[in-house]
């Protein structure tokens, strides 16, 4: 009898251990043996769920070539790169991504809870906090009255339900805007930008601006953002404005039409500013009409305190309604904003000294949504060269102090041409597109060259990239600036390499510094984007974020519903054996989920069936032995010795049933792949670890649970190990023939 | 002790009856209820919180968009079920937009249809790759039974007996969602699939645990018929299959009626296979052993003496 205790602990073990790895949500073991991170606290019991559970889009591409041949693997491999990045910059859960097929030539794309919008809104100056934005989403004039803001490092992420995409006609022209946009329209209609103004003393005959010598106007930018005074006021307040009555003022055309102070105004400036410099004083009214000129009917104008509440002269704030970022034209040079109108019409009065404005829309992107994310992957790579002036070598004037911002010159060698703040203008830097396309990229392959230590990239070009190439590599290697030529592909730099000398054969390489895993990756996204590679959707399933938990919940109540019967019925049909099955039938349950959260296994809808049909399997041998313990015992055997036998002919009926499920399994799971849809190995998976676990614990836990209970007094009573209604327990064989 | 063997001219009749009324349904009758995943296309789910929207106002917005022939179904509360053929991006845009212009009133959250579109090489592919599924795996499950019972005499008939009483099974499931189909509009799609080849994993345990029983009696070699091993090896696990059935038809059902309709198509498939399973395992399959014993396997030995 030392067996079975024995026995039962080791039970007693794995179901404490088995529900310790249930109820902890997330555990992380990191020991130089074993490195796991599992379990996901948003989730039941920690397990991780498929799409359809969770809810989310799974989307299939076939990959063609631009010049229809189905694209290789190696093209996948790059397509899948590209894919990556575009998925993950658009930021929501974290998207798998993989090849299907042997050989690839499918790419999954799985993109978990997409049912759902998400807005990042920076505004110039932080003047919008996240309650009002809150507010403004949930108001009648945007509608989403479910939409949360909350404040991540200076961005306002608002999250929402799913927005209208753009409506696009055949040709893809946008007709009808995207909610987003309009979102953003509305956002700066209703936010008002503030400018903050000052109007400059003007030297009557020079008409040159003084130096001012309170510093108000002439450290325009400081004072204008740091000062607590420029938030806008509520209402304007002219009484507060210095009185001038100039009655022409009030026309509007001349103030538009004269480009130089009016001599009008001079005579009364000239009496308050003394004689070396005219301040053109400016009325409220003024300000308002100019502004209403260039579109800003009813501005909020404003004078600017200091901090003792004096009015700073000619020291204005203005709000201006509808300001919005800057639009490109087709040279990609940014159009005047309604802000710019405003400051040259106000710059056509006097000259100002300051114009800043603050609360325009800095960042805006929206996230989310099927269409969104479709439209995102759709894309062909593009790739771009560009000629990169880097930082200046030496200091731009004499005596400047050079590096700047206390670099070292050796860090300065590589962050001259590697950091984005120092390639630009105001270190001397700048980019220059080069009209090299990534159709003009014939070639591009990791490899080694003579006399190159380490791993190289290969690229050749088509006749016109040759001739560029050739044009900038030889203006970079003539330059004494040490330029670089930067490649980009979808607007992320890949590699930024120098040149020695013109490349005029069409073919070069690039090297430094690459292990061979890089060069290879460089070369793969090189030539995918120098191969547009068109990905056409061939299957997509969408799967409603709350439909998802909804059937997971359906799916767990009607499966502890179906699992409760079962038990009742085996306790009441089979009464000892049919307990034991139950207590077993638990532990397999128990066993099997925490199996599932640490291989990790993904629970799918059809997961969960397979999951609901193991359960039978498993029952089916609890089944078997009672019957066949059933079957001894009427034979005249003792308890204990039918209980063994019965157990010992079930086991061949067990195993090779069990055998033939999982060869169904293993055959299941071996085309589920190729049957394009991961439901199908996801519940081979489960069934055929189900099956596996069923006949651990049918055979072991059960008898080592049975022989227990059968060396205690219950052991005793014959006919409560027999199912209801069996005749003859105690008579001899042949009774039922 | 029933005598399952000398009743089987009736279960064999039904039995043919049914898979040959199951033949006519797939091939001369209205056949299967195709999915999506078998015909390829894009199926849409729409719910427009305006109960007046009626099926036909839907019909005229997908044939604007250029589905006219577009299958819908009122599915009740404004809710519709449309299948066409595959619709690319900018149709379903138009789609969208034309639902937007319809009913102006409902936000983008009011009208969000669920799409699941699958590319016409896609569903070729699911459906020959189903059928040789199906195929590698009854050609699996032969060689296992040819070798799991290898110590009995004729350890063959065992696999093929498995196999046809797996194929009646699969017969009458198929014929089963064809009457489904046009009572309850039940597709097949891929998880029907998953399902149909449960229920051959499903007919075939059920069957290996009757063979077992046959397989252990033959062994004991009591001198008596095979018939009569086979009968007794038939009463003796009738309780057991009869057990393990109604244990998991119970899990299935209360899956049906508490889980959501997700699964519904699924469900039922299993369902008609574990009841199909259960009968076939021992009206079939151990019939199909003594038949072939006594007559060969196109009937044309002299029957033997039955005991």
């Amino acid at each position: 009898m030392r067996r079975p205790r024995r026995g039962l602990v080791l039970l007693a073990i794995l179901f404490a251990l088995s529900v310790a790895v249930l109820t902890v949500p997330r555990f992380e073991i990191d020991t130089f043996l074993l490195n796991l991170d599992r379990g996901d606290e948003e989730n039941l019991l920690g397990l991780s769920l498929g799409l359809d559970l969770e809810g989310g889009s799974h989307l299939v591409y076939k990959a063609t070539k631009e010049d229809g041949y189905p694209a290789d693997a190696d093209d996948l491999e790059g397509v899948r790169k590209i894919l990556e990045k575009r998925v993950s910059s658009f930021g929501l859960a974290e998207p798998t991504i993989q090849l299907l097929g042997s050989p690839a030539d499918r790419i999954l794309v799985q993109l978990p809870g997409l049912s759902g919008a998400t807005i990042a809104v920076t505004f110039d100056g932080n003047t919008v906090a996240a309650e009002e934005l809150e507010a403004f989403l949930r108001s009648d004039i945007v509608g989403h009255s479910e939409a949360t803001v909350s404040v991540d490092d200076n961005q306002l992420i608002a999250k929402m339900d799913e927005l209208r995409p753009a409506l696009r006609d055949v040709d893809g022209n946008v007709i009808n805007d995207s909610e987003g946009d309009t979102i953003r329209r509305s956002l700066e209609d209703n936010f008002p930008v503030t400018a903050v103004i000052s109007f400059a003393a003007v030297d009557p005959e020079t008409g040159a601006v003084p130096v001012v010598e309170d510093g108000t106007a002439g450290d325009a930018g400081d004072g204008a953002t740091t000062d607590d005074g420029v938030a806008p006021a509520p209402a304007p307040q002219p009484a507060a404005t210095p009185s001038v009555d100039g009655s022409d003022l009030g026309d509007p055309e001349p103030v538009q039409a004269d480009a130089t102070p009016e001599p009008v105004e001079g005579d009364n400036v000239l009496a308050d500013a003394g004689p070396v410099t005219i301040v053109p004083e400016i009325t409220i009214e003024q300000i308002q009409e100019v502004l209403a000129d260039v579109g800003v009917p009813n501005a909020l104008v404003d004078i600017v305190s200091d901090n003792t509440g004096m009015a700073i002269e000619n020291f204005w704030s203005i709000e201006l309604p509808g300001v919005r970022a800057p639009e490109l034209d087709e040279n990609d040079d940014q159009l005047p904003t309604l802000a710019d109108d405003a400051r040259e019409a106000l710059e056509a009065i006097s000259p100002l000294a300051v114009f800043v404005t603050a609360g325009t829309i800095e960042l805006y992107a929206v996230g989310g949504g099927v269409q969104e994310a479709k439209h995102l992957i759709g894309q062909t790579a593009q790739l771009d060269f560009r000629e990169r002036k880097c930082g200046d070598l030496t200091a731009p004037n004499l005596g400047d102090p050079w590096p700047p911002d206390g670099l070292s010159p050796e860090e300065w060698a590589t962050a001259r041409c590697t950091d984005e703040t120092y390639w630009n203008p105001p270190y001397g830097g700048g980019e220059q597109a080069i009209d090299i396309q990534g159709s003009d990229l014939t070639d591009a392959f990791a490899g080694t060259q003579p006399g190159v230590v380490g791993p190289v990239v290969n690229i050749s070009f088509n006749d016109h990239g040759s001739d560029e190439f050739c044009d900038v590599t030889g203006r970079i290697s003539r330059a004494t600036n040490q330029d670089v030529l930067a490649i980009y592909l979808d607007g992320e730099e890949l590699v930024a390499p120098s040149a020695s000398t013109a490349i005029c054969n069409g073919s070069a390489f690039i090297f430094g510094n690459f292990t061979a895993e890089r060069a290879r990756t460089v070369s793969i996204q090189l030539r995918s984007g120098s191969l547009p590679v068109e990905l056409e959707l061939i299957q997509e399933r969408n799967v409603d974020a709350t439909l998802g938990s909804d059937s997971l919940k359906k799916s767990m109540i009607a499966g502890v519903i179906g699992l409760a019967l079962v038990l009742a019925f085996m306790i009441l049909y089979y009464k000892v054996p049919g307990v034991v099955a139950s207590l077993a039938l638990i532990l397999y349950a128990v066993v099997l989920l925490a199996l599932f959260k640490l291989i990790p296994i993904t629970l799918t809808l059809s997961g969960v069936a397979a999951l609901i049909l193991s359960i039978g399997l498993a029952v089916d041998a609890n089944i078997l032995i009672a019957e066949r313990t059933k079957e001894e015992l009427r034979m005249g055997r003792a308890l204990l010795a039918s209980i063994t036998t019965g157990f010992d002919r079930a086991w061949p009926s067990i195993r090779d049933s069990n055998i033939s499920t999982i060869i169904t399994c293993v055959v299941l799971f071996w085309f589920g792949d190729r049957l394009g849809t991961s439901l199908i190995q996801g519940f081979a998976l489960t069934l055929g670890i189900g099956v596996v676990v069923s006949m651990f614990t049918a055979f072991f836990a059960s008898r080592v649970i049975m022989r227990s209970i059968a060396g205690t007094g219950v052991g005793r009573r014959i006919d409560s190990f027999v199912p209801v209604g069996t005749v003859g327990v105690d008579r001899a064989i042949g009774a039922g023939e | 002790m029933i005598d399952f063997i000398g009743k089987r001219i009736w279960f064999a009749g039904a039995s043919a009856i049914l898979v040959i009324a199951s033949l006519l349904l797939l091939t001369v009758g209205p056949g299967l209820n195709e999915g999506i995943d078998f015909t390829g296309g894009t199926s849409t789910t729409l719910q427009i919180n305006d109960e007046n929207v009626q099926t036909d106002d839907v019909r005229t917005i997908f044939a604007e968009a250029g589905f006219g022939d577009a299958l819908i179904q009122s599915t009740g509360g404004g809710s519709f079920f449309i299948r066409t053929e595959v619709q690319n991006e900018a149709a379903q845009n138009d789609i969208l937009a034309a639902l937007n212009r319809a009913y102006p009133e409902q936000s983008a959250n009011d009208i969000r249809p669920e799409v699941t579109t699958v590319g016409k090489s896609v569903a070729d592919d699911t459906v020959s790759n189903a059928i040789q599924a199906m195929v590698v795996a009854s050609i699996f499950i032969i060689l296992f039974l040819f070798w799991a019972f290898r110590a009995v005499s004729a350890a063959y008939r065992y696999g093929l007996a498995a196999v046809i009483a797996l194929a009646h099974d699969v017969f009458l499931t198929l014929g089963l969602f064809v009457i489904l189909g046009e009572l309850i509009n039940a597709e097949v799609n891929a998880s029907f699939i998953v399902g149909t080849l449960t229920v051959i994993g499903y007919s075939v345990n059920d069957t290996i645990v009757v063979f077992d029983r046959i397989r252990e009696n033959v062994r004991l070699g009591t001198g008596r018929s095979f018939r009569a091993v086979v009968n007794q090896s038939l009463n003796e696990s009738i309780m057991r299959s009869l057990g393990t059935s109604f244990t998991t038809a119970v899990v299935i059902v209360a899956m049906l009626l508490f889980g959501g309709a997700t699964l519904r198509d699924f469900l039922l498939v299993l369902l008609a296979g574990v009841i199909v399973g259960t009968y076939s395992s021992i009206f079939i399959a151990a019939q199909v052993l003594v038949f072939w014993e006594e007559r060969g396997f196109f009937g044309r030995r002299r029957p033997a003496e039955a005991s």
